[in-house]
Order: structure tokens, then C-alpha cells, then sequence
């Protein structure tokens, strides 16, 4: 009998020391991220003692499902808007960048040679306006495609990235389906195998399937296999003619269906980026075409025609003038055709208040035939109209850039911090209903660390008390 | 609800990082004056504030348009005036030597080089300037528009700048109306007319001042043939009319200036709204915000030590 309690004693002993070393991991691991608190399940022996039948880790599947979901909308609302916010800056003219007081400037500084057309400051104040304005165009074309070469650059290394975790969840699959069977440390590949997939919602967005035995598959969201079972299938980075970044999955290529995670923001950052250049472009295009048709039909201060006022920069490649090659022509104050009477090239102002006219608009400056090769050369040319010549002609330059530029970016900076918001509001809503779930609670761990070591104790009281008894026995007969 | 340790720290540093940015916003907007920071921050305010500027660059320049061509007016207007003044002064001179039968040769050369200097200085006046400019001249306001004979060699084309939306004035003036000339012989009626009495006089025989007469069209009409004195008359009318309205064009730019700096001011007061920050507001949530951010250390300093471990 004595013998009997003794071993009940011992797998006591044994069975609560394990639970202690449980509730220790628990403590040690309390500000580990994506770590899921254990719980020994303990059970009766039918030879009397008690067992660790399980060991119950605290995780829910449906929250962790969700978690992902909002991850995926959040990282790619992070990346876009870090990439808006730089574009921003650039358009900021409250705080002194951006093109609209250059713009002022330049139709302002033509007042003076129409109040004197002789007067030689008065047209040397007109260059330099105009050499600012080119010089903030060119200057803003310049960040911006430097913005977008950098987004580019990190959609490589994001790739990179996502191939690593996919490589990482291959062999995490290897190991939780095959490998370990203890207990605790298929907890640990779980609790790894969840951060892993929380860290690849954050790149991509992926669907996940949770397989019977711990393993998961992923797909991309329109269902082509990223990592099955064990296997990983790599992706790969290349980029088109334009600079635009893609990506291919076994030879397919999968870009346009990428709308989340920091890839999809940055696709998105792009996708923006070469609206905001094409509209760059077309409003310097359209603005030197129609100034330098102004300004042709006027007379110079020594009464010959007028020659273009701006012209592309000798190393541009390009055919026609646009935001990365628009120059200044004229480098003689001179040459300012202010006048349309070349019989009083340096009285007359006829021709200098057309041009400081075109601010407020340019109806009837170009004929239909060169308003129709115009339009043909801009980007968003669809074959019969341009929406943005359109909108110059129907308002104004100045008009096309506060709405269309520097509004546009301000709208879309405003959606997408909205949506930033409402995604990190869920996101942390989802990961406190998680920390609530799996979280450690130091005081709950002490609690349950005094119960155990109340039953150590009394277990190991159970031995002394056997042996005691035994001790009493063996005297007797003696 | 289960409370995890990690929910207390993520809370703080959720808050901590709220208040700090709440913080850090409130003071850029008081550092910098301004609520507008960026575009996002108010798009549509944006725009407005950017149309607004555009709109006060543009007056700032009607403004200095305006000062151009109030100061060419005053200098038109006031060699107008100092022309008809000796018009006047002259034409008295013609009456009494149309009253006079005989002079000798001592009065005629006295009467002559008086009416000489009158006409070399309307002459003169006719040809007055701004910086270069010959008011007088029209578009060709390079040179001199009135010969020595009063001969007009300017422009009939005016130049004109705008001072408002619409309104354009005048920085040159057609001399061949402002100065009366007489479109049969292109030369200002009231000069010629001086010539001619001079010529009169030069031959000795003053009772052609009574009969001579000028085939005169001028300020619009032709007055076909007329007497001396009828013809210096119309010369000098055109010329007043036109003083008047130059002096009308002044009355126009001063209007309009006036105009142009309540609506500027207006501008200014309207772009201070939407872009200036509202001070006391900013303070008081700065306040708020503050108070909230003690409370939130206050709540965790509270919190942080509340742990079963303080008890083993």
C-alpha cells in the first residue's frame, strides 16, 4: 500500500513539476509577440496520480483569420500613404513648394513689361519667373521620379522578403507535420507558424488554408499556390519598359492582382506616382505649346517675330516638350515679343497682355488643328480626347494644377489616412480580443504557479508520508 | 475579459502615441501660425487659399498698373492743363492783335517771339514724357510724336493696361485727337494757327489776320474753311475735351484702385481664415490635450506596480 502511494506521489511530482515548468514559459514569455499562453489539462490515472493529458494552447483560429484579413489592408494603407505623403510635399504651397506661386509669378511679371514694353528690368524680371517656374517643374518631375525609382527599389526587396517567409513556412510545415510530436514545442512551431503568417500579411495578401495537422497552405488572393505543404514557390521581381514593377509566380504574372499588404500599397504608390507624372507632363506640354504659340505671334524689342518662348532641354531624347526636359528659349531680355505691331516692337503691349491673359485662360489661341496635335501627344490621350486638356481649356492652367494636381494629392492623402484609421482601429480591436484570448496575465500565471506548487508539495508530502509509514513497518520487525 | 499583461503596455503606447502626435500637431499650428499644414489637412480650404492668392497676386499687380497710369494721367493731364493755360493766355494776345490796326515793327516782333514761345511750348508739352515714354504718341511713343510745326508724327493706336477684370487705361495717348490736329495738314490746329499769324505778321500786312481763314477738321469734324481765331479756338476745344477725359480716366483708376484694395483686403481677411491659426482654440485643446496626456502617465504609473509579484 505505502509502496503503492509512493509511486502516485512520484507521478505527482513529476506531472506538476511539468505544469510549473508550463506556467515558467508562460511568465518568461509574457511580452513575447504572437506567443499563445499553454495551460496544462491534467487528468486522473486509473491507478490513482494525475497526468498532463494535453497541453492547451490558447488560440483562436477565427480571430487569427480576421487578424490577417485587416493586416493585409492595413500594411498596404501604411505604405501608400508614406508614399502619398511624400508626393505632398512636393505640392505643399501653403509651406513654399509646389508650382502655383512660380505660376503667379510668371503671368504677374508680364504687368510690367505691359506697362512698359521698352523696359529692359521690367523683361529680365519675365525671364527670370519663367526660369523659376521651369526650374520647379523639372525639379518636381525630377522627386517624383525618384520617389517612384525608391518605391521601386523596396517592391524588389519586399519580394525578397515574402520569399523568405514562404521558404520559412515551408519548413515550419516539415516540422509540425511530421516532426514533433511533444507537446510544448509544437505549441512553439505553432506559435511560430502564426507569427510567420502574420509578418506575410503584413508583405502580401494571401488566403490561408489550415490543414488537420497544424500545417497551412497559402495562396495569393486570386488562389495561386505560394507555399503547399512543404513546398515554397519562389516569386520573382522584374521591371517593364516604363520602370513599372512586376511580379511573377511559376511564370505567371500575378502584379494586377496584387491590392494588399505593403506590396499592394506600394503598387498603388506607383499606380499614383505615373498618374501624377502623366499629369505633370501634359500640363507642362500643354503650357509651353500654348505660350509659345503666344508668343510667336508677337515681335521681339528689336521687331522680329517672336521664337519660342520655351524649348526642351538639348539632352532630352524625347520629341516634345514635357515636365523632365521643359527649358526656358530666350536668354535676352530683348527677345520678349511683348509687341504685335513689329513697327513698335518696343512700345506697343498688344501681344504681352495676351500673354499674361492665358492665365485666366487660352480659348482661341491654338486653331483646331493644333489643338488636335497637342492633345495626341499628351498621356492620358484615349485615342479622341485628353480629360486633361480639356479641363486646362475649360478653365485654366492655374485652375488644372490646384484641382487636378495639388487637390488630388490633398483628397487622396485624406481617403487613405481615413482608411488607414478605420483598419488600425480593427486591427487593434482584433489583436485585443486575441491578447485577451492568448495573452499572459502575470497575476493569473502566479495564482496558478501557487496552486502547482500547493500540489508538489502535497505530493511530495504523499512520499514522506509513505516513506514514514514504510520506516514504521520495517521497525516493527525488527 | 481576460487582461493580458502586453493589452496594459499596448494601451499605454496606443495613447501615448495619440497624445504625443495630438500634441506635436497643436504645436506646429501654434509654432507656425498656420492650421493649414498641408494639403491633406483641409483639401478643399487648400484650393481655396491657392485660388485666393492667385487672386491677390493678381490685384497687387492691377495695384502697381494702376499707380503706372495714375502717374502717366497726372503728367498728361498736367501738360494738358499747362497747354490750354497758355492757350488761353495767347488767345488773349490774338484778340488784341486782331483789335490792333497797325503795329510796328517793334510791337510785331514783340507779339511774334510771345507767340513763338507759345507755340514752342505747346509744342514741347505735346511732346511730354514718363521714363522714356512720349505720352502723346500713341503706340509710337519712341520719339518725339509732335514736330517743331506741330506736325503729329506719332501713332493713332493707343497703349492700354488692364487695372481691373475689363477696365483698361491708358499709358499713351493719341495725339492726333488729345492735341487737336487739324487732318488736313497734320499738324495741331493751334499751333498752325500760331504759325500762320506769325507768317502774318512777318509780312507786315495785319488785315489778313481778318480775313485769312485754315481749312480746319479736327476732333472729329470738319469744320471746312474757318478764321484764325475760330480755328485756334477749335484746336484748343479738342484739346480740353480730351484733358477732360483724362481727368475722367483718373476718376476711373482712383475708383477702381479704392475697389481693388477693400476686395484685396477682403482676399487677405479670407485667406488668414482659412489658413491662420485659430490661437485661443488652438490653445485651450492644446489644454485638453495636455490634461489628457497626465492622465494617461497618471493612469499607467498607477497601474504599472499592481502586480501579484509585489506580494512574494
Amino acid at each position: 500500500m505505502s509502496l503503492f502511494s509512493s509511486a502516485i506521489g512520484n507521478s505527482s511530482l513529476l506531472t506538476y513539476k511539468k505544469s510549473i515548468d508550463i506556467t515558467n514559459q508562460n511568465m518568461a514569455n509574457v511580452f513575447t509577440n504572437g506567443y499563445s499562453r499553454k495551460t496544462p489539462v491534467f487528468s486522473d490515472l486509473v491507478t490513482g496520480g494525475v497526468e498532463i493529458s494535453h497541453v492547451e494552447r490558447s488560440f483562436d483560429q477565427n480571430l487569427h483569420t480576421r487578424y490577417i484579413s485587416v493586416n493585409q489592408r492595413k500594411a498596404s494603407d501604411e505604405e501608400y500613404k508614406g508614399m502619398l505623403d511624400q508626393v505632398e510635399t512636393l505640392y505643399n504651397d501653403l509651406q513654399g513648394s509646389g508650382l502655383a506661386s512660380s505660376m503667379d509669378a510668371f503671368f504677374n511679371a508680364f504687368n510690367d513689361v505691359a506697362v512698359n514694353p521698352a523696359n529692359t528690368a521690367a523683361r529680365q524680371e519675365v525671364l527670370s519667373a519663367a526660369q523659376a517656374l521651369t526650374g520647379r517643374i523639372r525639379s518636381t518631375h525630377s522627386d517624383l521620379e525618384q520617389i517612384k525609382s525608391n518605391t521601386v527599389l523596396t517592391f524588389r526587396d519586399t519580394v525578397s522578403q515574402i520569399n523568405e517567409l514562404t521558404s520559412k513556412l515551408g519548413e515550419l510545415n516539415l516540422n509540425i507535420g511530421s516532426g514533433v510530436t511533444e507537446a510544448t514545442a509544437k505549441a512553439a512551431y505553432l506559435d511560430e507558424r502564426d507569427r510567420t503568417l502574420q509578418s506575410l500579411s503584413t508583405l502580401i495578401d494571401t488566403k490561408v488554408t489550415y490543414n488537420a495537422n497544424g500545417t497551412v497552405n497559402v495562396a495569393t488572393a486570386k488562389g495561386f499556390d505560394m507555399v503547399l505543404q512543404n513546398k515554397a514557390n519562389t516569386m520573382s521581381f522584374s521591371t517593364d519598359v516604363q520602370g513599372d514593377p512586376h511580379v511573377t509566380l511559376g511564370n505567371i504574372d500575378i502584379t494586377s492582382d496584387l491590392q494588399n499588404g505593403t506590396l499592394g500599397g506600394q503598387l498603388r504608390g506607383v499606380n499614383y506616382l505615373n498618374k501624377s507624372l502623366e499629369d505633370l507632363n501634359d500640363f507642362a506640354t500643354a503650357f509651353s505649346t500654348v505660350v509659345n504659340k503666344q508668343h510667336t505671334q508677337g515681335f521681339d524689342a528689336a521687331g522680329t517675330a517672336g521664337v519660342d518662348f520655351f524649348g526642351k532641354d538639348p539632352g532630352s531624347t524625347l520629341t516634345k516638350i514635357d515636365a523632365s526636359n521643359i527649358t526656358l528659349n530666350l536668354d535676352d531680355p530683348a527677345l520678349v515679343a511683348a509687341s504685335a505691331d513689329s513697327a513698335y516692337p518696343e512700345s506697343d503691349n498688344s501681344n504681352v497682355k495676351k500673354l499674361l491673359e492665358l492665365k485666366t485662360g487660352f480659348s482661341g489661341v491654338l486653331t483646331p488643328a493644333e489643338e488636335n496635335a497637342l492633345i495626341a501627344t499628351l498621356n492620358d490621350f484615349d485615342g479622341t480626347a485628353s480629360a486633361n486638356f480639356d479641363y486646362m481649356k475649360a478653365h485654366s492652367f492655374n485652375e488644372f494644377y490646384n484641382s487636378k494636381i495639388a487637390a488630388s494629392i490633398g483628397f487622396e492623402v485624406q481617403h487613405v489616412t481615413t482608411s488607414l484609421e478605420t483598419n488600425s482601429f480593427l486591427q487593434e480591436s482584433i489583436d485585443a480580443q486575441i491578447q485577451a484570448k492568448s495573452g499572459v496575465n502575470m497575476d493569473e500565471e502566479l495564482a496558478n504557479l501557487v496552486k502547482l506548487q500547493r500540489a508538489y508539495e502535497a505530493s511530495a508530502r504523499i512520499i514522506t508520508v509513505s516513506d514514514e509509514l514504510l520506516q514504521t513497518t520495517l521497525n516493527m520487525i525488527q | 475579459m481576460r487582461v493580458s499583461e502586453q493589452s496594459l503596455f499596448n494601451t499605454y503606447t496606443k495613447y501615448d502615441r495619440l497624445r504625443q502626435s495630438d500634441i506635436q500637431r497643436i504645436t506646429e499650428e501654434l509654432s507656425s501660425g498656420k492650421k493649414l499644414l498641408k494639403p491633406s489637412d483641409n483639401s478643399v480650404d487648400t484650393i481655396r487659399a491657392l485660388r485666393l492668392q492667385s487672386l491677390s497676386t493678381e490685384l497687387d499687380g492691377y495695384n502697381r498698373n494702376t499707380e503706372m497710369v495714375r502717374s502717366t494721367q497726372e503728367v498728361a493731364e498736367g501738360a494738358m492743363g499747362a497747354i490750354v493755360e497758355v492757350g488761353s493766355e495767347t488767345r488773349v494776345e490774338i484778340t488784341r492783335l486782331l483789335n490792333t490796326g497797325v503795329l510796328d515793327y517793334e510791337d510785331g516782333q514783340v507779339i511774334k517771339q510771345y507767340l513763338e514761345s507759345a507755340r514752342d511750348f505747346i509744342t514741347n508739352q505735346a511732346n511730354a514724357q514718363v521714363g522714356g515714354i512720349r505720352l502723346f504718341g500713341g503706340v509710337a511713343s519712341g520719339s518725339d510724336p509732335f514736330g517743331p510745326d506741330g506736325t503729329y508724327n506719332g501713332a493713332a493706336a493707343e497703349t492700354t493696361v488692364a487695372i481691373s477684370k475689363g477696365v483698361e487705361l491708358n499709358t499713351t495717348f493719341n495725339g492726333s485727337d488729345h492735341m487737336g490736329v487739324n487732318i488736313n495738314s497734320g499738324k495741331m490746329t493751334a499751333v498752325e494757327v500760331l504759325d500762320s499769324i506769325i507768317g502774318i505778321i512777318d509780312s507786315g500786312d495785319l488785315t489778313q489776320l481778318h480775313t485769312a481763314t485754315l481749312a480746319v477738321d479736327a476732333n472729329g469734324t470738319d469744320h471746312g474753311d474757318v478764321k484764325l481765331l475760330e480755328a485756334f479756338d477749335i484746336g484748343m476745344e479738342a484739346m480740353m475735351e480730351h484733358r477732360s477725359l483724362i481727368g475722367n480716366q483718373m476718376k476711373v483708376s482712383e475708383d477702381i484702385q479704392s475697389q481693388n484694395e477693400t476686395i484685396a483686403v477682403n482676399f487677405s481677411q479670407l485667406q488668414s481664415k482659412l489658413e491662420d491659426a485659430d490661437y485661443s482654440g488652438a490653445i485651450s485643446e492644446l489644454q485638453k490635450t495636455q490634461t489628457a496626456y497626465q492622465a494617461l502617465l497618471a493612469a499607467f504609473n498607477q497601474n504599472k506596480d499592481l502586480s501579484l509579484l509585489n506580494y512574494f
